[in-house]
């Protein structure tokens, strides 16, 4: 607490509100990552409203009224079981965001665990957490999520899971590589002096200083969680048949795509891409504001 | 790395003597074929058996095609590479020029081609864009064969010298053979090319414009030597290492993206046997499969890694 704030040239503050108020800037001036973060705000409120607006249950079956192309009655259609795809679309919204937001959390935190303490101590931890996090980065991604996923069985907390684990070895670079720059600052080593435990140095005065490119990369890795959830879910290694979920919805489609029924997959499947390219569009943005040499 | 996988299909879920035996078969049957594949043994002494049989290239017999898996994987591997080397290729010949050009001429058309390729290419789901050609090409306009396999089953397959049927096809003079194997390609490669340019267009763009803004050349800016010959004489060259890492990157994506797009297409590789081999608990193949798409990816990084040393002689060895 008696780090000497106003004296350090790194502002001791948290930079979290400094990008916050950052980020409202960029938003009023960049009109595409506007629209991204528009995408996602949409999707989110659809997400929570589902129960509320969807006209259908979402697992209701119907069998008089299977694979009716849209139009009135059902806006995109039924499947071929008679579910209305439009009301599933909107639960999916709700799922497929829980997913994304797990699978970054839960890697988020691990990662930066793992790499705050590498990067702090050193040594030999520092060797093991590497190492290991290069043993996570030598398998091609999804082809590892899939192993997980289907060494842990296919349900939608390992399905987190499975994304989370490809995913903590980013974060924990990342961690480790801003806090081997920061470690040696001058406000550390003041926190230090006034007698801080070493923990309370990292947690306190080191950490919320390492994270503003973890924000940055957390919206990226958002949007390709989602991919990549619904590309396990597709091939029956995620969130199963008859749950509402996008990926699960695509493959549901799948049988019935070559006798002309385009819309069982169609609208999931462009429900999947707009979510990505929201997420993408937002971190694209972000790591703009951050690095202006790439504008 | 050998230990992950292991672990990880270990834990799977269900046995695969459920696969194998038949549902009548008495608790004495399935005890007999439990110790005929070693599976009542401790796991450490599993997985000694099985590193000792990866020395001798022996990665284990598959519980469902019962064949070795190294020689199913062996097996498999040509169609997954064809297709797989086709889209890389693809891609990298469409997306390197269009980073290039985006980056040479900043702001114009073409770098907003690029920036808008770089956002949808990668945010399309790749089964779901299959599906869609699928649905447009074969369905809706009849345009090309149906997405089943590698050949029609009508054309006789061309005498297997490589495994790739488009150089098997050409080496035999066999041009209905090459025209058919090459429309069962179209789409899937099409579909692994688009979700591959966007990564490659845009690391292309970002470290052209590196090199472009770099002192070096400024310097050759500011002795007057001509914008055309800095940027392929003096800029090009260093532009191209991280695109070599992306392609390095890019083409494990296209190894698990090949799971999805074979699934789809009924296309007998890699992909798509791993598929199977989940579905069906079958341990070895599944730890094979891994474990080949992984020593591929790590050859490719070797590659890379050699590659960097040839064109950058900063790299010393």
């Amino acid at each position: 607490m008696s780090a000497p704030r106003g004296a350090v040239a790194t502002p001791a503050t948290l930079p979290v509100w400094t990008a916050a108020a950052d980020a409202i800037d960029l938003l009023k001036r960049n009109p595409i990552t506007l629209a991204g973060a528009a995408v996602i705000v949409v999707i989110a409120l659809v997400g929570l409203a589902a129960p509320a607006i969807a006209p259908y249950d979402p697992l209701t079956t119907n069998p008089a009224d299977a694979l009716r192309p849209p139009g009135a009655g059902h806006l995109m259609g039924t499947d071929e079981f008679g579910e209305d795809i439009w009301s599933r679309v909107l639960w999916g919204a709700r799922i497929d965001l829980a997913i994304a937001l797990g699978a970054v959390v839960v890697a988020l935190v691990l990662g930066c665990v793992i790499g705050a303490v590498a990067g702090f101590w050193g040594g030999w931890i520092d060797e093991v957490a590497m190492r290991s996090m290069d043993v996570l980065q030598a398998f091609p991604s999804f082809i590892l999520a899939m192993g997980i996923a289907a060494a842990l069985g296919p349900n939608l907390r390992n399905l987190i899971l499975a994304i989370a684990l490809i995913n903590v070895a980013v974060y924990a670079r990342l961690m480790r590589a801003r806090l081997l720059v920061v470690k040696h600052a001058l406000y550390a080593t003041a926190a230090r002096g006034a007698g801080n435990p070493p923990w309370r140095v990292l947690l306190v005065h080191l950490m919320p200083n390492c994270l503003t490119p973890i924000f940055v990369q957390s919206s990226l890795q958002s949007g390709w969680a989602i991919l990549t959830a619904a590309g396990l879910s597709f091939i029956g290694l995620g969130v199963r048949i008859p749950e509402p979920e996008w990926g699960v919805m695509v493959a549901i489609g799948v049988a019935r795509i070559t006798v002309g029924a385009w819309w069982v997959s169609f609208y999931p499947g462009l429900c999947i891409a707009l979510a990505v390219m929201g997420f993408n569009l937002i971190g694209d943005g972000l790591q703009d504001l951050l690095d202006p040499q790439r504008r | 790395m050998t230990l992950v996988t292991f672990v990880l299909t270990r834990v799977l879920p269900g046995s695969p003597i459920d696969q194998i035996a038949s549902p009548m078969s008495t608790p004495a049957q399935r005890h007999a074929l439990m110790v005929h594949y070693g599976l009542d043994r401790p796991l450490w002494e599993q997985y000694a058996t099985y590193i000792l049989g990866i020395g001798r290239g022996d990665l284990g017999t598959s519980f469902t095609t019962s064949q070795p898996v190294a020689r199913d994987l062996e097996r498999f591997f040509p169609a997954t590479l064809e297709l797989t080397t086709a889209a890389i290729v693809i891609a990298t010949v469409i997306g390197v020029p269009l980073g290039l050009c985006g980056a040479v001429r900043r702001g114009s058309w073409v770098d907003h081609l690029v920036r808008i390729v770089a956002v949808v290419g990668v945010a399309l789901p790749i089964f779901w864009l299959s599906l869609v050609l699928i649905y447009l090409m074969f369905y809706r306009w009849h345009l090309l064969p149906a997405p089943i396999g590698r050949l029609s089953p009508r054309i006789t397959p061309p005498r297997v010298i490589t495994g790739l049927l488009l150089i098997d096809s050409l080496l035999g003079r066999d041009g209905v053979a090459f025209a058919d194997a090459a429309g069962h390609l179209l789409l899937p490669v099409t579909v692994l090319a688009f979700a591959a340019v966007a990564p490659l267009a845009r690391i292309t763009r970002t470290s052209t414009l590196d090199v472009l803004s770099s002192p070096h050349v400024q310097a050759t800016r500011a002795l007057g030597i001509p914008w055309r010959s800095i940027v392929w004489k003096y800029a090009f060259r260093n532009a191209m290492l991280p695109v070599l890492t992306m392609l390095a990157i890019v083409y494990g994506f296209l190894l698990g993206g090949s799971v999805l797009v074979e699934t789809l297409f009924a296309w007998p590789g890699l992909g798509r046997y791993a598929f199977n081999a989940i579905s069906g608990n079958d341990y070895p193949a599944v730890q094979g499969f891994i474990l080949y798409a992984t020593l591929i990816y790590i050859a490719i990084f070797i590659l890379v890694d050699v590659l960097y040393a040839v064109l950058d002689p900063r790299v010393q060895t």
